[in-house]
Protein backbone atom coordinates (compact mmCIF):
# COMPACT_ATOMS: atom_id res chain seq x y z
CA UNK A 1 0.00 0.00 0.00
CA UNK A 2 0.81 3.13 -0.98
CA UNK A 3 0.60 6.24 1.37
CA UNK A 4 0.60 9.73 0.70
CA UNK A 5 1.36 12.48 3.53
CA UNK A 6 0.42 15.56 3.01
CA UNK A 7 3.48 18.21 3.14
CA UNK A 8 3.99 19.67 6.31
CA UNK A 9 3.82 23.50 6.71
CA UNK A 10 5.06 26.09 9.54
CA UNK A 11 2.09 26.83 11.29
CA UNK A 12 0.55 30.27 11.14
CA UNK A 13 0.19 30.44 15.04
CA UNK A 14 2.78 29.87 17.50
CA UNK A 15 3.82 30.55 20.79
CA UNK A 16 7.19 30.84 22.87
CA UNK A 17 7.56 32.04 26.37
CA UNK A 18 10.74 34.62 27.45
CA UNK A 19 12.39 33.07 31.07
CA UNK A 20 13.84 36.30 32.09
CA UNK A 21 15.55 33.84 35.13
CA UNK A 22 19.53 35.16 35.01
CA UNK A 23 22.33 36.17 36.43
CA UNK A 24 22.82 39.69 35.11
CA UNK A 25 22.12 41.22 38.47
CA UNK A 26 21.42 45.21 39.02
CA UNK A 27 21.60 46.49 35.29
CA UNK A 28 23.46 49.29 33.69
CA UNK A 29 21.42 51.51 31.22
CA UNK A 30 21.64 49.80 28.13
CA UNK A 31 23.54 46.89 29.69
CA UNK A 32 22.03 43.18 27.88
CA UNK A 33 20.51 40.72 29.33
CA UNK A 34 20.18 37.22 28.57
CA UNK A 35 16.75 35.25 28.72
CA UNK A 36 15.85 31.51 27.77
CA UNK A 37 13.17 31.14 24.86
CA UNK A 38 10.80 27.78 26.00
CA UNK A 39 8.19 26.31 23.94
CA UNK A 40 5.16 24.86 25.14
CA UNK A 41 6.00 22.45 27.26
CA UNK A 42 8.52 24.66 28.82
CA UNK A 43 11.45 23.47 27.08
CA UNK A 44 14.45 25.89 26.42
CA UNK A 45 15.15 25.98 22.81
CA UNK A 46 17.66 28.97 22.43
CA UNK A 47 18.66 32.08 23.94
CA UNK A 48 17.63 35.73 23.27
CA UNK A 49 19.11 39.05 24.88
CA UNK A 50 17.64 42.37 25.70
CA UNK A 51 19.32 45.33 26.71
CA UNK A 52 18.07 47.65 30.38
CA UNK A 53 16.68 50.42 29.04
CA UNK A 54 15.79 53.75 30.78
CA UNK A 55 17.93 52.79 34.59
CA UNK A 56 18.69 55.89 35.96
CA UNK A 57 16.32 58.75 36.64
CA UNK A 58 13.39 58.15 33.46
CA UNK A 59 10.24 57.60 33.37
CA UNK A 60 11.06 54.36 32.08
CA UNK A 61 12.28 50.89 33.33
CA UNK A 62 12.02 48.37 30.81
CA UNK A 63 13.76 45.41 29.34
CA UNK A 64 14.10 46.51 25.01
CA UNK A 65 14.08 43.69 22.69
CA UNK A 66 15.44 45.53 19.90
CA UNK A 67 14.76 42.00 17.29
CA UNK A 68 12.12 40.28 17.20
CA UNK A 69 13.41 38.01 14.46
CA UNK A 70 15.50 36.61 17.40
CA UNK A 71 12.37 35.09 18.76
CA UNK A 72 10.40 34.48 15.63
CA UNK A 73 12.73 33.95 12.53
CA UNK A 74 10.10 34.82 10.55
CA UNK A 75 8.14 37.70 12.13
CA UNK A 76 7.33 40.66 9.92
CA UNK A 77 5.01 43.71 12.05
CA UNK A 78 3.67 44.77 8.37
CA UNK A 79 1.22 41.77 8.68
CA UNK A 80 1.75 39.73 11.51
CA UNK A 81 -0.73 40.09 14.73
CA UNK A 82 1.79 40.18 18.28
CA UNK A 83 0.18 39.04 21.30
CA UNK A 84 2.26 39.66 24.61
CA UNK A 85 1.77 38.92 28.04
CA UNK A 86 3.39 39.81 30.78
CA UNK A 87 2.80 37.25 34.70
CA UNK A 88 3.80 39.41 37.45
CA UNK A 89 5.72 36.92 39.97
CA UNK A 90 3.51 38.36 42.62
CA UNK A 91 1.79 41.56 43.19
CA UNK A 92 2.66 44.88 42.24
CA UNK A 93 3.47 47.14 44.44
CA UNK A 94 1.19 50.48 43.18
CA UNK A 95 2.56 52.82 45.22
CA UNK A 96 2.74 55.79 43.08
CA UNK A 97 0.09 57.58 41.61
CA UNK A 98 0.95 57.66 37.51
CA UNK A 99 2.84 54.45 37.44
CA UNK A 100 2.51 51.04 36.18
CA UNK A 101 3.14 48.05 33.47
CA UNK A 102 3.83 49.35 30.16
CA UNK A 103 3.89 46.80 26.87
CA UNK A 104 5.06 48.63 23.33
CA UNK A 105 5.57 47.34 19.86
CA UNK A 106 7.79 49.63 18.05
CA UNK A 107 8.78 50.51 14.77
CA UNK A 108 12.76 50.08 14.04
CA UNK A 109 13.42 53.49 13.92
CA UNK A 110 10.69 54.15 17.16
CA UNK A 111 8.63 56.75 14.95
CA UNK A 112 5.07 54.40 15.63
CA UNK A 113 4.13 52.25 17.74
CA UNK A 114 1.12 50.09 19.73
CA UNK A 115 1.04 50.81 23.26
CA UNK A 116 -0.45 49.43 25.87
CA UNK A 117 -0.44 51.23 29.59
CA UNK A 118 -1.57 50.10 32.98
CA UNK A 119 -1.14 52.64 35.90
CA UNK A 120 -2.36 53.75 38.71
CA UNK A 121 -4.62 56.50 38.69
CA UNK A 122 -2.80 59.93 39.15
CA UNK A 123 -5.86 61.38 41.61
CA UNK A 124 -6.57 58.36 43.13
CA UNK A 125 -6.13 55.09 43.80
CA UNK A 126 -7.92 52.99 40.76
CA UNK A 127 -5.88 51.39 38.12
CA UNK A 128 -6.27 52.32 34.34
CA UNK A 129 -6.14 49.90 31.53
CA UNK A 130 -4.90 52.19 28.04
CA UNK A 131 -4.15 51.54 24.52
CA UNK A 132 -3.13 53.40 22.32
CA UNK A 133 -1.67 53.75 18.50
CA UNK A 134 0.16 56.21 16.50
CA UNK A 135 -2.22 57.69 13.97
CA UNK A 136 -5.05 56.89 16.24
CA UNK A 137 -7.73 59.32 16.85
CA UNK A 138 -7.83 58.77 20.69
CA UNK A 139 -6.26 56.73 23.55
CA UNK A 140 -8.73 54.71 25.31
CA UNK A 141 -9.11 54.01 29.07
CA UNK A 142 -11.17 51.73 30.76
CA UNK A 143 -11.42 52.63 34.99
CA UNK A 144 -10.24 49.28 36.51
CA UNK A 145 -11.08 50.05 40.35
CA UNK A 146 -8.22 48.72 42.55
CA UNK A 147 -6.88 45.85 41.04
CA UNK A 148 -4.25 43.14 42.01
CA UNK A 149 -2.83 42.67 38.24
CA UNK A 150 -1.61 39.04 37.82
CA UNK A 151 -1.50 38.41 34.04
CA UNK A 152 -0.90 41.87 31.79
CA UNK A 153 -1.54 41.39 28.25
CA UNK A 154 -1.65 43.18 24.69
CA UNK A 155 -2.70 42.13 21.13
CA UNK A 156 -0.76 44.19 18.19
CA UNK A 157 -1.98 44.40 15.08
CA UNK A 158 -0.71 47.03 12.28
CA UNK A 159 -4.12 48.46 12.74
CA UNK A 160 -5.34 48.25 16.28
CA UNK A 161 -3.95 47.99 20.01
CA UNK A 162 -5.72 45.59 22.74
CA UNK A 163 -4.95 45.43 26.01
CA UNK A 164 -6.38 44.31 29.04
CA UNK A 165 -5.12 42.02 32.49
CA UNK A 166 -6.42 39.50 34.79
CA UNK A 167 -6.24 39.32 38.68
CA UNK A 168 -6.51 35.30 38.39
CA UNK A 169 -2.80 34.36 39.22
CA UNK A 170 -2.07 31.60 36.59
CA UNK A 171 0.09 29.09 36.86
CA UNK A 172 3.93 31.01 36.38
CA UNK A 173 5.10 29.43 33.39
CA UNK A 174 1.42 28.42 31.76
CA UNK A 175 1.14 30.08 28.34
CA UNK A 176 -1.82 32.19 29.76
CA UNK A 177 -3.07 33.29 26.22
CA UNK A 178 -3.72 37.79 26.20
CA UNK A 179 -7.48 36.45 25.00
CA UNK A 180 -7.71 34.66 28.38
CA UNK A 181 -6.59 37.60 30.50
CA UNK A 182 -8.60 40.05 28.61
CA UNK A 183 -11.45 37.76 29.79
CA UNK A 184 -11.38 38.43 33.19
CA UNK A 185 -11.20 42.01 33.43
CA UNK A 186 -11.14 45.54 31.91
CA UNK A 187 -10.39 45.70 28.49
CA UNK A 188 -9.29 48.73 25.93
CA UNK A 189 -9.05 48.60 22.38
CA UNK A 190 -8.40 51.47 19.86
CA UNK A 191 -8.01 51.23 16.52
CA UNK A 192 -6.90 53.75 13.61
CA UNK A 193 -8.93 55.39 11.57
CA UNK A 194 -8.01 55.07 8.22
CA UNK A 195 -6.41 52.72 5.67
CA UNK A 196 -3.00 55.01 5.29
CA UNK A 197 -3.10 55.43 9.08
CA UNK A 198 -2.09 51.95 9.54
CA UNK A 199 1.39 50.87 10.71
CA UNK A 200 4.25 51.25 8.85
CA UNK A 201 5.81 48.18 10.44
CA UNK A 202 8.40 45.33 9.07
CA UNK A 203 11.09 42.90 10.08
CA UNK A 204 12.82 45.24 12.23
CA UNK A 205 10.47 45.96 14.92
CA UNK A 206 11.15 45.99 18.88
CA UNK A 207 9.39 45.18 22.14
CA UNK A 208 9.53 47.27 25.26
CA UNK A 209 8.10 45.95 28.98
CA UNK A 210 8.33 46.96 32.21
CA UNK A 211 6.93 50.00 34.00
CA UNK A 212 6.27 53.74 32.74
CA UNK A 213 6.08 57.07 34.82
CA UNK A 214 3.18 59.65 32.91
CA UNK A 215 3.93 61.57 35.88
CA UNK A 216 7.61 62.67 34.79
CA UNK A 217 10.95 60.87 35.53
CA UNK A 218 11.71 58.50 38.45
CA UNK A 219 14.59 56.73 39.94
CA UNK A 220 14.20 53.34 37.90
CA UNK A 221 16.27 50.06 37.84
CA UNK A 222 16.41 46.89 36.12
CA UNK A 223 17.68 43.89 37.95
CA UNK A 224 17.85 40.17 36.56
CA UNK A 225 18.19 37.29 39.27
CA UNK A 226 17.21 33.58 39.12
CA UNK A 227 13.93 34.36 40.06
CA UNK A 228 13.17 36.69 36.93
CA UNK A 229 13.86 40.80 36.70
CA UNK A 230 12.46 43.34 38.87
CA UNK A 231 11.95 46.65 37.34
CA UNK A 232 11.73 49.29 39.90
CA UNK A 233 10.26 52.81 38.85
CA UNK A 234 10.19 55.20 41.79
CA UNK A 235 8.87 53.42 44.89
CA UNK A 236 6.68 50.85 42.13
CA UNK A 237 8.15 47.40 41.21
CA UNK A 238 7.19 44.74 39.37
CA UNK A 239 9.04 41.40 38.91
CA UNK A 240 8.30 39.27 36.15
CA UNK A 241 9.82 35.74 35.32
CA UNK A 242 7.77 34.98 32.44
CA UNK A 243 6.54 36.70 29.23
CA UNK A 244 4.78 35.08 26.74
CA UNK A 245 4.77 35.53 23.35
CA UNK A 246 2.25 34.55 20.77
CA UNK A 247 3.07 35.41 16.78
CA UNK A 248 0.30 35.03 14.45
CA UNK A 249 1.48 35.40 10.82
CA UNK A 250 -1.11 38.08 8.37
CA UNK A 251 -0.46 37.89 4.50
CA UNK B 1 -5.16 74.44 36.20
CA UNK B 2 -7.58 72.79 33.62
CA UNK B 3 -11.42 73.46 33.83
CA UNK B 4 -13.48 70.50 32.61
CA UNK B 5 -16.73 71.35 30.79
CA UNK B 6 -19.16 69.08 30.33
CA UNK B 7 -21.30 68.72 26.72
CA UNK B 8 -23.30 71.68 27.64
CA UNK B 9 -19.83 73.92 28.20
CA UNK B 10 -20.48 73.86 32.37
CA UNK B 11 -17.71 74.00 34.57
CA UNK B 12 -17.51 70.04 35.82
CA UNK B 13 -14.54 70.60 38.32
CA UNK B 14 -11.08 72.77 37.86
CA UNK B 15 -8.29 70.25 38.47
CA UNK B 16 -4.52 70.48 38.47
CA UNK B 17 -3.11 68.34 35.77
CA UNK B 18 0.92 67.74 35.96
CA UNK B 19 2.09 66.68 33.64
CA UNK B 20 -0.48 66.76 30.98
CA UNK B 21 -1.10 63.67 28.45
CA UNK B 22 -3.65 61.07 27.76
CA UNK B 23 -3.26 59.42 31.10
CA UNK B 24 -3.13 62.19 33.70
CA UNK B 25 -6.46 63.58 31.64
CA UNK B 26 -7.97 60.27 31.30
CA UNK B 27 -7.48 59.63 35.29
CA UNK B 28 -8.27 63.70 36.17
CA UNK B 29 -11.52 63.51 34.58
CA UNK B 30 -12.50 59.96 35.43
CA UNK B 31 -11.98 60.82 38.95
CA UNK B 32 -13.85 64.29 38.57
CA UNK B 33 -16.91 62.09 37.33
CA UNK B 34 -16.80 59.84 39.57
CA UNK B 35 -16.86 57.15 37.21
CA UNK B 36 -16.98 53.41 38.54
CA UNK B 37 -14.93 50.69 37.59
CA UNK B 38 -15.62 49.63 34.42
CA UNK B 39 -16.15 53.25 32.57
CA UNK B 40 -13.95 53.59 29.56
CA UNK B 41 -13.27 56.91 28.34
CA UNK B 42 -11.54 57.92 25.07
CA UNK B 43 -9.15 61.21 25.15
CA UNK B 44 -7.74 62.75 22.33
CA UNK B 45 -6.18 66.45 22.23
CA UNK B 46 -6.42 69.69 19.74
CA UNK B 47 -3.73 71.94 20.43
CA UNK B 48 -4.07 72.50 23.88
CA UNK B 49 -7.61 71.10 24.55
CA UNK B 50 -8.05 67.99 25.28
CA UNK B 51 -11.61 66.21 24.15
CA UNK B 52 -12.80 63.09 26.21
CA UNK B 53 -15.84 60.78 25.17
CA UNK B 54 -17.63 59.06 27.46
CA UNK B 55 -20.06 56.93 25.51
CA UNK B 56 -22.04 59.75 23.14
CA UNK B 57 -21.06 62.61 26.05
CA UNK B 58 -18.35 64.91 25.12
CA UNK B 59 -16.20 66.72 27.53
CA UNK B 60 -13.81 69.12 26.98
CA UNK B 61 -10.60 69.57 29.18
CA UNK B 62 -9.18 73.60 28.90
CA UNK B 63 -6.12 75.07 30.54
CA UNK B 64 -7.43 77.90 32.59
Amino acid sequence: MIRYLAKQVKADYRALTLDLAGSGGALADLASLTMTVRDEDGRAVRTASAIAYGVGTTANSWIYLSSLLGIFPDYDGSRDLLSVVLTPTGALTWDEVGVGARIMRFKGDSTQFNDSQFLRNTTGTDRLVGAGITGGAAYTYVNSGTFDARAVSAIFTVGSTGSGWSDTPPTQGEQISAAKAMSRRSGAIVATQTEAALLDLGTDDALAVGLSSFVGNKTSAVTQGATGVTFDLGSSQMEVRYIHLFHSRGE
Amino acid sequence: MYTIRDPAGLEVATVQIEPVNSATVAGAVLTALAAGDGATLEVSSTGSVWHVRQGSDLYTVEPV
